[in-house]
């Protein structure tokens, strides 16, 4: 359990993004299935106007489908609203949603741990991580994506609309911050687990 | 966890922020019509034509167009959100101006040469078999280009402490010389 070689770690880091991949491709519904009540939770915490239903489906792409009923009418232009009670729904693919849970995992296994104590550390901060790297990405992101529709729908309609958290979070976050987000959030158990052993 | 990676946190997600905001204040037409021809499309064209000489590859506007493959390239497909982590990881470490300057350049030529290969990869996926694009392009290309250029961005940090550690007993060793010379 010492510092490795960076081509000892290179290869280690290819290794395990190879065998997190492949697990995701074969098992990433199983998992996208078990994590969409907490989707749904993250949902309705970030927008207080649906009431949200998360499923995977089974397509040419598999897809974690967003189905929101508007608990109230929504405004879109001066002159249209979405009527309470109406479902509209959004979807992302499971593999897509995936790829900052491999970059978070690949980062938090490869991380040269010092002893078993620091793996202990770094275990413990990875559980609390791995949820909120999922709260902040496909949840908003479909909540974004709804947004996205009406947000056309003003626009067609020549109504300057306010753009929505969930609709910049998601542009930030599509543009790349997903990478960032997990990068971070690995960095951050790495140095913590880190900062915990020398105490 | 230490104050110097709190601050390499911290400063990394500002700046990626402002490249990001910066980015998205560009023009979708000038992306398309400009940039994403001349400093992408047309490179890969020739690359695709010197490694498979019997493709009709063309550029129109941000399109890679052949008789067997369509491929366009968009906003995100530029290797922009990458380019934006890396710079904000090396200008957030905090190595001296020439190192960060010297980590930016070879930075963004490492980054731009992995998403060629990207991009011509994604090309002979689809003339292949396009139902391994999807997979190919949102799932593994990210995740493995992610990878590469955190290896990169290791290989730069250990140089920095590297030329850190070289000048660190340079000055030792002058202030030992003098010593000797002073006795």
């Amino acid at each position: 359990m010492n510092n490795p070689v960076p081509g000892y770690l290179f290869l280690k880091v290819i290794l395990v993004w190879l065998v997190l991949s492949m697990a995701g491709f074969f098992w990433g519904n199983g998992l996208a299935s078990t994590m969409t009540p907490f989707y749904e939770f993250v949902t309705e915490a970030a927008s207080t106007d649906y009431v949200a239903a998360i499923s995977v489906e089974k397509r040419q792409e598999d897809a974690i489908v967003l189905a929101a009923t508007a608990i109230r009418a929504k405004q879109i232009t001066p002159s249209r609203a979405l009527p309470a009670g109406t479902t509209i729904s959004s979807d992302i693919t499971v593999l897509h949603t995936l790829v900052p849970l491999i970059i978070f995992l690949t980062i938090i296994l490869c991380w040269p741990i010092k002893s078993w104590q620091q793996s202990g550390w770094i275990m413990l901060f990875a559980v609390p991580s791995f949820f909120c790297i999922s709260a902040v990405t496909a949840p908003i992101q479909l909540l974004g994506l709804l947004e996205m529709g009406f947000q056309n729908a003003a626009n067609q309609a020549g109504f300057a609309r306010e753009e929505p958290f969930a609709l910049k979070w998601m542009l930030l976050t599509e543009g790349g911050g997903r990478w960032l987000i997990p990068a971070l959030f690995g960095l951050a158990c790495g140095a913590i687990s880190e900062s915990m052993i020398k105490k | 966890m230490d104050f110097q990676s709190f601050r390499f946190i911290v400063v990394a997600g500002i700046l990626y922020a402002a490249f990001h905001f910066a980015y998205n204040q560009i023009p979708d037409d000038y992306l398309r019509n400009t940039i994403y021809p001349n400093v992408i499309g047309h490179a890969a064209a020739k690359t695709i034509k010197t490694l498979t000489p019997d493709r009709k590859v063309v550029i129109s506007n941000n399109a890679l167009i052949s008789p067997r493959a369509k491929m366009n390239i968009v906003r995100g497909c530029d290797g922009s959100g990458v380019w934006f982590m890396l710079s904000a990881a090396i200008i957030g470490f905090g190595a001296s101006f020439r190192q960060t300057i010297t980590g930016l350049v070879a930075g963004t030529i490492t980054v731009y040469i992995i998403n060629q290969i990207r991009i011509v990869g994604l090309y002979y996926v689809i003339e292949h078999n396009r139902a391994w694009f999807p997979p190919v392009h949102t799932y593994y290309a990210p995740t493995l280009i992610i990878i590469l250029v955190a290896g990169f961005f290791l290989l730069w940090t250990r140089w920095t402490m590297d030329q850190h550690a070289d000048s660190a007993v340079i000055a030792t060793e002058e202030t030992n010389q003098g010593k000797n010379d002073h006795e």
